[in-house]
């Protein structure tokens, strides 16, 4: 392959596939600002690292192999703090888990958007607030006159609605 | 392992339990290990953590810079949402019971008329065009305009619309723009060397540029060697390989400040305004010159263009400013788009006679109507930040086209032209859908970022126009107007007919969706013979 269409396939397949490649780092981080970390990191060393990418193969694979090897720099580089994280072992399992799982997460993706789309509007907003990052989950708290215990259980019903909404209308398309 | 099933398996309460303390980042060290034994065992648990991990991951990537006008409004709504936890309910609850009544006639009345009125589902899916998000990391975006051709070694994405991460560019010949993250765009004439550095800063090591800052209010930072300017406004920038160093103000400010080896702003700067300055690095002065607008003509386009496309729904938050396609359709909650321009006409001089928007249709799912409307603060958005969330609202209806082939639409803003030369020399518009239309009704227009010849154009027709010297040789040319009349590329062919240096009645020309103006006497236009 010329190295301009080579080039033009790898920024195709990163574009696409930005957002498996974060969420494969999430599934072994899910704190956010790990998450970005890693996800920077990797991102920086797909685009060193372009020239070796062979179109012939997988690219989320390939990426997500990259993406493997930063999570496991990043835990060991903040190896003493005090956030908990799976051991090395057990991520391997995990991944192992979620590259298996490919065409089972794009399903549900897709069914996250209509489930989205179902939930009610202050719920979609209060969710986006909490998941954007901008403010803690206790000065959101504060803000809404809330404990920050009763938001995470806000949040945990509402992703446990999704969960089950996403399974629901999956179920339903595999009966038809 | 068995193929997995899309309905996975049931996992028991304290996997539901561990698995969501560890995403809210609350799981203690036993917890933590005892889902790790729950992980080892048991590929079911995997499964689920798998998938409730990646719907966690979903909602972070969807809130990726999500703006503040959301999160306000959350505030403002969610007390409702969680009331029998607040206390700031309670304090409402006899308001909330007397208007119980009230809101349930109305709830019912608000479901019967959903039930009634919204479309059912169809397959947008598959009918709605998507979008790339910019990749990580990236701080620019390089738009080809006008034949670049680059040093030997110069790597990384050079095509038009490549995302850009920090690093060194090596322009032989020829101009590119960059645009860059916070607003600052450049145009930078070969030869040249020049760093993108972040999202508002770059490096010129050699050549010459030119350098706004597209957002009112906004600074964009370039540094030449002994010497950093900040832009707010639009300067021409020049060093040249014996360090000789100038700064030229067309519009606005800039300050030119001295630095050390490492780049830091030393004492003796100067704000310059509507002036020029030969600065010498080595002796850290400044020396007086005239405005050389000349110099930087072919830098200096008579209009220059920020176009967006939005998405409502699940993407009402996210930003398309530096996709190559343009997107319009209306259909329902999340997989609507509309389209945003700015036209920024701040090198238009004179009065003009008339002034024609021309968007190229690039994808036409299905023959569908489209509208124009002129947005009224077309400051409040930038292109690298609209998203549906905070695109700006707009005024009345301009004109409506039907798009049904790939043909070019072209409509008339002359009216809108001059008032905004009259006024901040800014010009917005959306381009949306006026009826709703499901399935495949959608059209992609290129954007700025894409195909040259595809990009929006504002065409403008001047009242007086300039004689100027054309010479039968040299570069293609994209389109242009002749005595007022528009041309394309096929029509300078006529041009070329003729062997002997040509004369013709212009003030302009297009090329790569920008205006360049042409001097009196002093500008030449080059034109490709056909048979050459």
């Amino acid at each position: 392959m010329e190295p301009g269409s080579q080039q033009d396939a790898f920024i195709e397949q990163f574009l696409r596939s930005q957002d498996r490649i974060y969420a494969y780092v999430v599934t072994l981080l899910p704190n956010r600002d790990d998450a970005e970390e890693v996800f920077q990191q990797t991102s920086l060393a797909l685009w060193k690292k372009w020239q070796e990418f062979d179109a012939t193969r997988d690219f989320v694979r390939w990426a997500c192999g990259m993406a493997h090897l930063e999570v496991c720099t990043f835990l060991r580089k903040h190896a003493g703090r005090t956030r908990v994280n799976l051991n090395e072992d057990v991520l391997l399992e995990v991944a192992e888990a979620r590259l298996q799982l490919h065409d089972v997460l794009e399903e549900r993706r897709k069914a996250l958007l209509e489930c989205l789309g179902r939930l009610q509007r202050q719920s979609r907003e209060l969710l986006e607030r909490c998941y954007a990052g901008k403010d803690s989950i206790k000065q959101i708290a504060e803000d809404l006159g809330l404990r920050p215990n009763a938001l995470y259980m806000t949040l945990k019903r509402l992703r446990r609605k999704l969960f089950d909404c996403i399974s629901v209308r999956i179920a339903a398309e595999q009966g038809q | 392992m068995n193929k997995p099933r899309a309905d996975l398996p049931p996992v028991d309460a304290e996997v539901w339990s561990l698995v969501e303390s560890f995403v809210e980042g609350t799981a203690t060290e036993e917890q933590c290990r005892r889902l790790e034994t729950h992980l080892r065992s048991d590929e079911s648990v995997r499964q689920f953590y798998v998938a409730y991990l990646d719907l966690h991951a979903q909602l972070q990537w969807r809130t990726r810079g999500k703006s503040d006008r959301a999160a306000e409004s959350a505030a403002v709504v969610t007390v409702v949402e969680t009331s029998t936890a607040t206390s700031a309910v309670k304090s409402h609850r006899r308001l909330l019971w007397s208007s119980l009544a009230a809101i349930c006639s109305l709830t019912t009345a608000a479901i019967v008329f959903l039930t009634i009125s919204l479309p059912r589902r169809g397959p947008e899916d598959a009918e709605t065009p998507d979008l790339p998000l910019k990749p990580a990391g990236s701080v620019a975006v390089l738009i080809d305009n006008s034949a670049p051709v680059w040093e030997a070694g110069t790597s990384g994405p050079m095509k038009t619309g490549s995302y850009l991460l920090p690093g060194r560019l090596r322009l032989k010949s020829g101009i590119v723009e960059i645009a860059f993250d916070r607003g600052g765009d450049i145009l930078l004439e070969g030869p040249a060397d020049f760093d993108v550095s972040a999202v508002d800063r770059g490096f010129l090591h050699r050549g010459k540029l030119t350098a706004k800052s597209s957002q009112p209010g906004s600074s964009f930072f370039v540094n030449m060697p002994g010497a950093v300017t900040n832009i707010e406004g639009e300067c021409g920038l020049l060093y040249d390989s014996t360090g000789h160093a100038e700064v030229h103000v067309f519009a606005g400010e800039v300050r030119a400040d001295p630095t050390d080896a490492s780049g830091a702003a030393l004492p003796g700067g100067q704000l310059i305004e509507n002036a020029a300055a030969a600065i010498d690095p080595s002796q850290r002065t400044f020396a007086p010159l005239p405005i050389n607008a000349v110099a930087f003509a072919r830098l200096r386009p008579e209009v220059r263009l920020i176009d967006a496309a939005v998405r409502d729904g699940a993407h009402a938050s996210e930003n398309f400013g530096a996709a190559p396609e343009l997107v319009v359709k209306n259909s329902i909650a999340g997989y609507s788009w509309e389209t945003f321009l700015r036209f920024d006409l701040s090198g238009v001089k004179g009065p003009i006679r008339e002034a024609a928007v021309r968007l190229m249709p690039l994808k036409v799912g299905q023959p569908m109507e489209n509208s124009a409307a002129t947005v009224a603060s077309n400051d409040a958005w930038s292109e690298q930040a609209i998203t549906w969330d905070t695109r700006p609202p707009s005024g009345q209806t301009i004109t409506t086209w039907n798009v049904s082939s790939l043909a070019p639409v072209e409509f008339g803003i002359t009216q809108q032209v001059r008032e905004a030369l009259a006024g901040d020399k800014r010009l917005a518009l959306r381009i949306f859908a006026p009826n709703r239309k499901r399935g495949s009704a959608y059209v992609q227009y290129g954007s700025r970022e894409g195909d040259p010849n595809l990009r929006p154009q504002l065409i403008i027709t001047p009242s007086v126009d300039t004689q100027v010297r054309l010479s039968p040789h040299g570069i293609r040319m994209g389109s242009g107007i002749f005595g007022g009349t528009k041309f394309d590329s096929q029509g300078i062919d006529f041009a070329a007919k003729d062997s002997r240096p040509l004369s013709f009645a212009m003030t302009s020309f297009r090329y790569a969706s920008r205006t360049f103006p042409l001097l009196p006497d002093n500008t030449r236009l080059v034109v490709t013979r056909k048979d050459n």
